[in-house]
């Protein structure tokens, strides 16, 4: 009986039991495809081959041709890519058994310099896999009879994962009745912490579904979800549902406060160099001070404007240091005002060396450790400035 | 309405009972000390105070100057001085800003308190760059005269001096001829010299010019002892001026007769008195405004001029003359941000400030 052979269709390790889970039907099949195969050993099997064939509709024919072309090219495709990189290793001069994806990636940097803008656009060799879109092994059988049962709904992965959510919903219900009747009423549930991570985007649920979805789904997806982990029991099914939620990079980074340096006299101090659009400014603060601030050997009067004082006087104010803490900076570049938000900023990075940790997130939240990105839009061409147009005229 | 009077006690600790500057000593440092209006008419009528300085004393109900440590030590060494030997010339510096001519006009009523010929000109640049017309001398070849502000400033002076004036009662020592009609004849009243020089523009500047020498004169010959002010010395030495030959060429200000007067007054070839001056950097145009020492605002030949001097700078708030500040303003009710009174609020000041005394009143004026 041919068989197809099916596609690989794995997205990444993390969904395991997201694929045994969506695929019930088996997905590696012995024996390969033979579709022109006129010789075989068994007579018997060869009048069976043929009349199965002869079944096949001509759209289900070409269907397979194209899977079977698929397949042979991504097998090709992996076959150039190993031997690239055994290549490229050999170039280097390094270990070709031992070759990772990090060592390609730096050959290729070496060998292709390339000062194109966008990363994507430069040359890159990569594992098939993560260069060509994966396909859906193939949804139904030789007699055209879909194997999953949601087939007609053009996006079965989909409407499983919610049905599933519902049926999960019901039995976590179950569980709580069971609970209740047993009568322990005052035992309460951990709840689901789900603080420090958001729900994955619509572009990785697409590439785990293998289904593109509309925006209206993807929202209901999430909205369904939602209610799900809100359940009392939800932390039951807490593996199922961190799946679907990725790490906030914010939780992850924490930086790291520098400790106080000495000086000669025994002062504690810390340094910071700031920017500001295009200006540097390296500011000292120095500890057990009396509020002495020089900039560019003046003192603070080398800003005339009021605004430009406030600026520099805003995180000791907001730490409680004015008075005691001296400030020692330099500065160059660009106009006052971004002078002013440079020292500003080195200030505040300094101070977090003097103050404690909930001055710090205060901080933090006042926006005073937060680099300014902000720079001068460039000129079009065709308009007479970053955003201003020339004149419209009707006719 | 608060007012002071020698008899009243003081509570506050940024006041001070010592109304008489010749008494003024360390422990009064950062404290404020009241000036009558009669005294404040009397010396400063013909300028003296900068603008809006004098605005704000009328604002607030009271002239009230702070006794700083510039002006105690200029009244230690003039209590000390020895009058016999030659005048010492004394030049305070400082940014602008900082409090020179509140000093000097401080060192005026200590003067006026002592006794002393007061011979004060308010701010030298109003006769380099806002003259009122200049005429070329008749007396002096290439040298120009300023008949208006010379009465203004007769008329100052004989305000300052006016008592003083008649109860030393001078008289000249050599004649004056003024013009055909017109003479000074020796041993009259120096009183009649001023009035002629008041009534006639033409021969105020030359009046001027006398009265200096006559004074000077007085002062060797232990007739008088003189104290001469002068704010903003280092504008005779500017390098431009706004008077203009018909040419358009500039006139230097070493070029003016009053120039001639005032620099031999400040020279040290008498004694008897007391000169104290002060250069600033605003008094210069903006391409002399680098530095506030005075080497640089003099010049060389302002520097040779004054040289030996002694300089006494003039430097911004400590923090003792900060806080009294502050309480001043905050007992006139100048401060009235329930905030600015706290420590943060001071602090806050202080540092927006930078402690400087201009600064501070401009920060603190609510326009």
């Amino acid at each position: 009986m041919a068989v197809l052979r099916e596609l690989v269709v794995f997205p990444s390790k993390c969904f395991r039991g997201v694929r045994s889970y969506f695929f019930s039907a088996p997905l590696f099949q012995n024996g390969s495809l033979k579709l022109n195969e006129s010789v075989s050993k068994d007579g018997h099997a060869l009048d069976f081959e043929q009349s199965d064939t002869k079944k096949m509709s001509k759209a289900m024919k070409s269907y397979m041709e194209r899977a079977k072309i698929h397949d042979n090219f991504i097998k090709q495709q992996l076959h150039e890519y190993n031997i690239g990189k055994r290549h490229l290793a050999n170039m280097m001069g390094k270990d070709p058994e031992f070759f990772t994806q990090t060592d390609v990636d730096e050959a290729i940097r070496y060998l292709f310099p390339s000062g194109l803008f966008d990363p994507r656009a430069r040359p890159m060799m990569k594992h098939p896999d993560e260069i060509y879109p994966k396909r859906k092994a193939a949804e139904f059988d030789v007699n055209g009879r879909p194997y999953h049962s949601l087939f007609y709904t053009s996006k079965p992965n989909y409407y499983t994962l919610m049905h599933d959510l519902a049926v999960k919903f019901k039995q976590l219900d179950r569980h709580e009745d069971k609970i209740i009747s047993r009568g322990i009423q005052n035992q309460k549930p951990t709840e689901l912490f789900l603080f420090g991570s958001e729900w994955i985007p619509k572009q990785k649920i697409e590439n785990v579904l293998l289904e593109s979805l509309t925006d209206a789904q993807y929202v209901n997806l999430i909205k369904t979800f939602e209610r799900f982990s809100q359940h009392p029991y939800s932390v039951i099914e807490k593996d199922f549902i961190m799946q679907f939620r990725r790490q906030l990079a914010a939780q992850v980074e924490i930086q790291q406060v520098p400790e106080l340096m000495r000086d000669e006299s025994g002062r504690p101090y810390m340094t910071y160099n700031a920017r500001r659009k295009t200006s540097n400014a390296t500011v000292k603060v120095i500890g057990q001070g009396t509020g002495v601030i020089s900039i560019n050997e003046t003192d603070i009067h080398f800003f005339q404007r009021e605004q430009d004082k406030k600026q520099i006087i805003f995180p000791l104010q907001f730490s409680d240091m004015l008075g005691k803490v001296d400030v020692v900076a330099t500065v160059d570049g660009c106009g006052t005002s971004a002078q002013s938000g440079a020292i500003r900023l080195g200030i505040s990075m300094c101070l977090r060396s003097f103050v404690n940790a909930e001055t710090i997130e205060r901080m933090r939240l006042a926006g005073l450790l937060s680099f300014d990105p902000r720079t001068r839009e460039r000129k079009k061409p065709g308009q007479a400035g970053a955003r201003k147009k020339f004149t419209w005229k009707k006719r | 309405m608060i007012r002071f009077s020698p008899t009243e006690t003081i509570t506050n600790t940024f006041r001070t009972n010592e109304l008489d500057p010749i008494n003024h000593r360390k422990d009064h440092d950062g404290r404020f000390y009241s000036i009558s209006q009669s005294v404040k008419k009397q010396l400063f009528s013909g300028g003296g105070l900068p603008k809006e300085y004098k605005e704000l004393s009328e604002t607030l109900n009271g002239l009230s100057i702070m006794v700083r440590k510039p002006a105690i030590e200029l009244i230690t060494y003039l209590n000390k001085t020895n009058f016999d030997a030659p005048v010492n010339r004394y030049v305070l510096y400082g940014k602008t800003g900082s409090g020179k001519s509140v000093s000097l006009a401080h060192i005026l009523h200590y003067g006026s308190n002592a006794g002393m010929v007061l011979v004060h000109v308010p701010w030298v640049p109003n006769w380099v760059r806002f003259p009122k017309g200049c005429t070329p001398s008749v007396i002096h070849p290439n040298k120009y005269d300023h008949p208006i502000e010379s009465v203004e400033w007769l008329r100052h002076f004989s305000t300052q001096n006016g008592p003083l004036m008649q109860k030393l009662e001078l008289k000249t020592t050599e004649t004056y001829t003024w013009s055909k009609r017109e003479m000074t004849a020796v041993g009259s009243p120096l009183s009649e010299l001023i009035d002629l020089g008041m009534n006639r523009a033409k021969h105020a500047t030359d009046c001027v010019t006398a009265l200096l020498c006559e004074l000077k004169k007085a002062a060797l010959s232990k007739r008088c002892r003189v104290l001469v002010v002068i704010d903003g010395f280092n504008s005779f030495f500017s390098p431009k001026s706004r008077v203009r030959r018909e040419d358009k060429s500039i006139v230097l200000p070493t070029e003016f007769v009053l120039t001639d007067a005032f620099l031999s007054l400040t020279r040290n070839d008498w004694n008897n008195g007391a000169i104290v001056v002060s250069v600033d950097a605003s008094a210069h145009p903006s391409e002399l405004r680098e530095s506030p020492l005075p080497r640089y605002q003099l010049g060389k030949q302002g520097f040779e001029h004054l040289d030996p001097f002694i300089p006494i700078e003039v430097p911004n708030y400590s923090e003792k003359e900060f806080h009294s500040q502050i309480d001043y303003y905050v007992e006139r009710n100048w401060l009235q941000q329930p905030k600015a009174r706290t420590e943060r609020g001071r602090a806050e000041l202080s540092f927006t400030s930078g402690n400087h005394p201009l600064s501070l009143m401009k920060l603190v004026a609510p326009y």
